[in-house]
Order: structure tokens, then C-alpha cells, then sequence
């Protein structure tokens, strides 16, 4: 059924939630949702693979949310959470890509020659020389507990959030957070005593 | 080192970047190409219409939309009852007198429904229904007016709805009170048939055998619709309830569902004002789509949307109608404010 003269039953605001119930039978509805969210997930996405698999993935990650809008639960406004769950799993079947990744950044402090002396001083200033250390730690980790410190570091989501991002209870995430900041920590002060 | 420190270095081991403005278009475009692929309502809006309380409107009595013609038909899909079920309310759709609405005339379409709408800024998040009474004057050239009456409040589709709304503090609740009225005026090219626009003239001139109206409307469907016979099954139901079709054509159009695959029988059922029809059904993203007809008036009584699987964002059992539109009445009328 279609209404040729219709009204829509106006709301002062358009949640996801409003987006996303109103896609099921207005597909354009779902535009909002891209537009809000693709930059973050972008991003995320980028942070856990790269520029360029982020580039390749992202368009599936609204495309699975598309397919699944009818699955959407409206009791959560803000879709970010669930749309960060589709991309992890995204990034779950792209696992060896990530650990390449990670194998590459940890092998840089490996592979790196004697360090100048302003290699040395700039070390100190920029955080990024720990690169190498953290990506070690990070590739060290269970999927589940990288996916819960990822999920916190990189998408600012809450304990609760990530607990519903990787369907597991909030106890869970805080002790695979646990594990994980105790395991990148190891690895910052090993580097630091170095 | 503390928590917040190891935070800094997991963000630092990837520093954030801007993704390419093409990138971004690139993944818009494909989100573009799935959603025209598998739905493409673009200038209009299908609302999600909800169940029952038809009860509390108040109805009118029927007037009978007239039908002639009939046509050959062939390259059926449907099974043998329905295409059975649909021929004979195409038979007595033909014999129905005519009607030509004159210039200076009005078609009059009175329908009732329910629209789905939300409360809560914030989790819980409740959906609800609110219950309208609807009016349209459309002249032949497609102009004319359009009115609604909300007449009933507000109702939660399930407990788990209300127990959020609760939850939430009860926010006051959207939607339209009781006899809250809505009007507006209607300017349009003509009558809206899937991604095309028609002229009165057009309408009264599309096919009147089943077969020929068929393909005709898989060329109007253009590429709206979850699927091109999706779409056909919509515009056939919006032109059986909305619009001033001439009776050899609303004959065609029953016998074009027979031409759908994956129509089937649902056999004799009541719709929610509790008037005797038949139903023949569709499956369309998770919903049963029907069309209830009167196989003694051949007036299309109203399209429902069953829930096929329980989803998140309706609080009710599959089975449950869950979209309802009921026609009430269609009839020519003398002006713009004219009731019959």
C-alpha cells in the first residue's frame, strides 16, 4: 500500500532509530545514517587496516546495515554502536590483513638501524616511536580482547556499548580490557626501559 | 603508565585521518545502487502503517466502484485458485456501471489507517500507532485536497514499547490527538503511478486485459519497488483504492495480479472493520502483503501488511497485521469540500 497524497506522521527529530524504522519502508530514509556515521567508521576501519582496505570495506559496512535495517532494535537511537559491530566483523574476515599490518609496525623497531640522535629526541617528543611496542602487544591479544580495547581507544565507545557491540556481558569487556591495557603496558615499559 | 596512557598509544599507533572525499563518494554510491536495487520509493514515502482500531473510525457505507471489460489472459503464474479467485472478481468488476468523472468534478476517497510513530529522546524508545481518518478531493487534472482526522489516541503496538516509555519518564506521547485535523492542498501533474505520472486521460486508456496491464505496469514501475513485481503488486493496490480508474481498467488490474509471481490465495478472511472479503497475498520483506477484496462488489476492501518473523522494531507476534489500510469510500462529488 502507498499513499499517492500522503503525510507522514511527523517527529521534531530524526534519530538513526527514526531513520532506520522509517528505511524499512523508505529505503532513501537511510541516507541519514551514512551520512552521520561514515566518517567514524572510516576511520575505525582505517585505524585496524588501512587507508586503502578502509576505502574497500566501509561501502560494505552501510550496505550489511542497509540489509539489516529491518533487524534494527529502535530502543537504541544512536546506530554507531551497531554499525561499529558490522564493521569489526568486517574486519574479523580481513584478520590476516590486520596482523600483516600489525607484523609490519612491530617490525619497524626491529628492522630500524642505529637511531640518530634526533631520531632519539624526536623518540621522546612523539609517541608514535612506541608504534612498534604497541603494535607487538596488539598483535599478541585475543580477537576479543583487541576488538574490546580497540572498540574503547579508537571508537570511544563505553563498556556498555562495546558489550553490545561484541555481544558478550559488561564484565567481559572490563576483564578483556584488563588483559589487554595490562599486556600493551608490559610492552610500553619494556620499551621504555630499553 | 596509567589507562589513559595506553589509550593515547593504541589511538597514536594509527593516527586519525579524513577519509578522500572519494572515498566517501565511492561508498555513497554503492549504498545508492543497493537501495535503488532493492527499493526504490524515491519521491515518496511508504509509512508503516499498524493494526486494528480500525473499530473506532467511523465508517461510512460503500459506493460501488463500477467495472466493465475483461480481456484475454495468458502466461499466468499464479496458482490455479488464485488466478480462479482473481478472474471472477474481474468478471464482476466488468459489469459494474461506469463512471467518467467530468471536468469541474471531484473523486472522493475516504480510507482509514494507522501510522507508525515514535517517543523518547533517549533508550527506551517506543513506537506507537496513531489512527487516521483520511480525505481526498483529486479533480481530473490531479489538483485538489487533501484532509485527515487523527481519531484516536496514540497507541503503544505491545508492553515492551509501554514498558519503555515508562522507563523513559512517559514523555508526553507524538502523534495527533482526537479529532485533531490536517489539511492540505493537492498540486499535482496528475495520478501517481509508480515512478510515472499519469494524466486522467492515460489512466482511463491503460490496458484492459490482464496480461497487456501487466507489462504495461512493469514498464510504469520503472525502477521503484523492492522487486518490478513488488512494485506492480503496489501500484495495483493504489490504484484500486486512490485513484478514478474506469471500470474496464480496474478489471485489468485484478486480472494483472494473476500475472505476479509468487501471488497466492489466502482464501476468505475479514478485514479489520470486520467485513467478509477475499485475500490474496504477496511476500515482501518479512511481511505478508495482501489485498482484501469483496468478490460480490469487486471493491478492493483494504491492504495489510502481516508480519511474516518477529522483528525488532514492531512489538508484535508474527502473524499479527501489522499495516492496514481500510478503504472506506470512493465516489465522484460536485466540489472540493463535498462529501457523498
Amino acid at each position: 500500500m502507498r499513499d499517492v497524497h500522503t503525510v507522514i506522521a511527523a517527529t521534531s527529530r530524526r534519530t538513526d532509530a527514526d531513520a532506520i524504522l522509517a528505511s524499512v519502508h523508505d529505503p532513501y530514509a537511510f541516507a541519514p545514517v551514512f551520512d552521520r556515521h561514515f566518517t567514524a567508521i572510516h576511520r575505525y576501519l582505517a585505524a585496524r587496516l588501512g587507508s586503502d582496505v578502509a576505502d574497500e570495506l566501509v561501502a560494505e559496512v552501510f550496505e550489511r546495515a542497509f540489509d539489516a535495517r529491518g533487524r534494527y532494535d529502535p530502543a537504541y537511537p544512536d546506530a554507531g554502536p551497531w554499525l561499529y559491530g558490522i564493521a569489526t566483523n568486517l574486519v574479523h574476515r580481513r584478520r590476516r590483513d590486520e596482523r600483516r599490518r600489525l607484523a609490519a609496525y612491530a617490525r619497524l623497531d626491529r628492522d630500524a638501524t642505529e637511531p640518530s640522535p634526533a631520531q632519539v629526541v624526536a623518540e621522546r617528543a612523539d609517541a608514535s616511536a612506541l608504534a612498534p611496542a604497541v603494535a607487538g602487544a596488539l598483535k599478541a591479544l585475543k580477537r576479543g580482547d583487541r576488538d574490546a580495547l580497540l572498540l574503547v581507544a579508537l571508537a570511544d565507545l563505553s563498556y556498555e556499548e562495546t558489550a553490545r557491540v561484541l555481544d558478550v556481558p559488561v564484565g567481559t569487556v572490563r576483564s578483556r580490557l584488563h588483559r589487554a591495557r595490562t599486556t600493551v603496558r608490559a610492552a610500553l615499559i619494556d620499551k621504555e626501559q630499553a | 603508565m596509567n589507562d589513559i596512557e595506553e589509550l593515547d598509544a593504541v589511538r597514536q599507533l594509527n593516527p586519525t585521518t579524513q577519509p578522500s572525499a572519494g572515498a566517501r563518494v565511492a561508498a555513497a554510491d554503492r549504498l545508492q545502487q543497493r537501495i535503488d536495487r532493492t527499493h526504490g520509493h524515491r519521491s515518496r514515502r511508504r509509512p508503516i502503517v499498524l493494526a486494528g482500531a480500525a473499530t473506532a473510525l467511523a465508517v461510512a457505507g460503500l459506493v460501488a466502484v463500477s467495472v466493465i471489460g475483461g480481456g484475454s489472459d495468458s502466461r499466468l503464474v499464479a496458482p490455479a485458485d488464485a488466478a480462479q479467485a482473481l478472474g471472477r472478481v474481474a468478471d464482476v468488476a466488468a459489469d459494474r456501471p461506469d463512471a467518467t468523472l467530468q471536468p469541474g468534478e471531484y473523486w472522493y476517497v475516504q480510507d482509514a489507517s494507522r501510522y507508525l510513530t515514535t517517543v523518547g529522546d533517549s533508550p527506551p524508545y517506543s513506537a506507537l500507532g496513531s489512527t487516521e481518518l483520511r480525505e481526498t478531493w483529486t479533480d481530473r487534472d490531479g489538483n485538489g485536497r487533501y484532509r485527515s482526522t487523527s481519531t484516536g489516541q496514540p497507541e503503544f503496538l505491545g508492553p515492551r514499547d509501554r514498558q519503555r516509555w515508562k522507563r523513559s519518564g512517559s514523555p508526553q506521547l507524538s502523534g495527533r490527538g482526537p479529532g485533531q485535523i490536517e489539511t492540505q492542498a493537492i498540486r499535482s501533474s496528475g495520478f501517481t503511478a509508480g515512478a510515472s505520472t499519469l494524466t486522467y486521460e492515460q489512466l482511463s486508456d491503460l490496458p484492459t486485459e490482464g496480461n497487456k496491464m501487466y507489462s504495461e505496469l512493469r514498464r510504469l514501475a520503472g525502477d521503484s519497488g523492492p522487486s518490478p513485481d513488488e512494485e506492480v503488486f503496489t501500484i495495483i493496490g493504489d490504484l484500486l483504492r486512490n485513484d478514478p480508474v474506469p471500470p474496464r481498467v480496474r478489471a485489468a488490474l485484478y486480472r494483472a495480479v494473476a500475472y505476479i509471481k509468487g501471488i497466492r490465495l489466502v482464501g476468505p478472511v475479514k478485514d479489520s472493520l470486520n467485513r467478509p472479503g477475499v485475500a490474496v497475498e504477496l511476500d515482501s520483506s518479512g511481511m505478508h502483503r495482501r489485498l482484501v477484496f469483496d468478490p460480490d462488489t469487486a471493491l478492493l476492501l483494504a491492504e495489510q501488511d502481516v508480519l511474516a518473523e518477529r522483528v525488532s522494531y514492531i512489538d508484535a507476534d508474527p502473524g499479527t497485521i501489522v499495516g492496514d489500510r481500510l478503504a472506506v469510500r470512493q465516489t465522484i462529488v460536485s466540489s472540493d469540500d463535498a462529501r457523498p
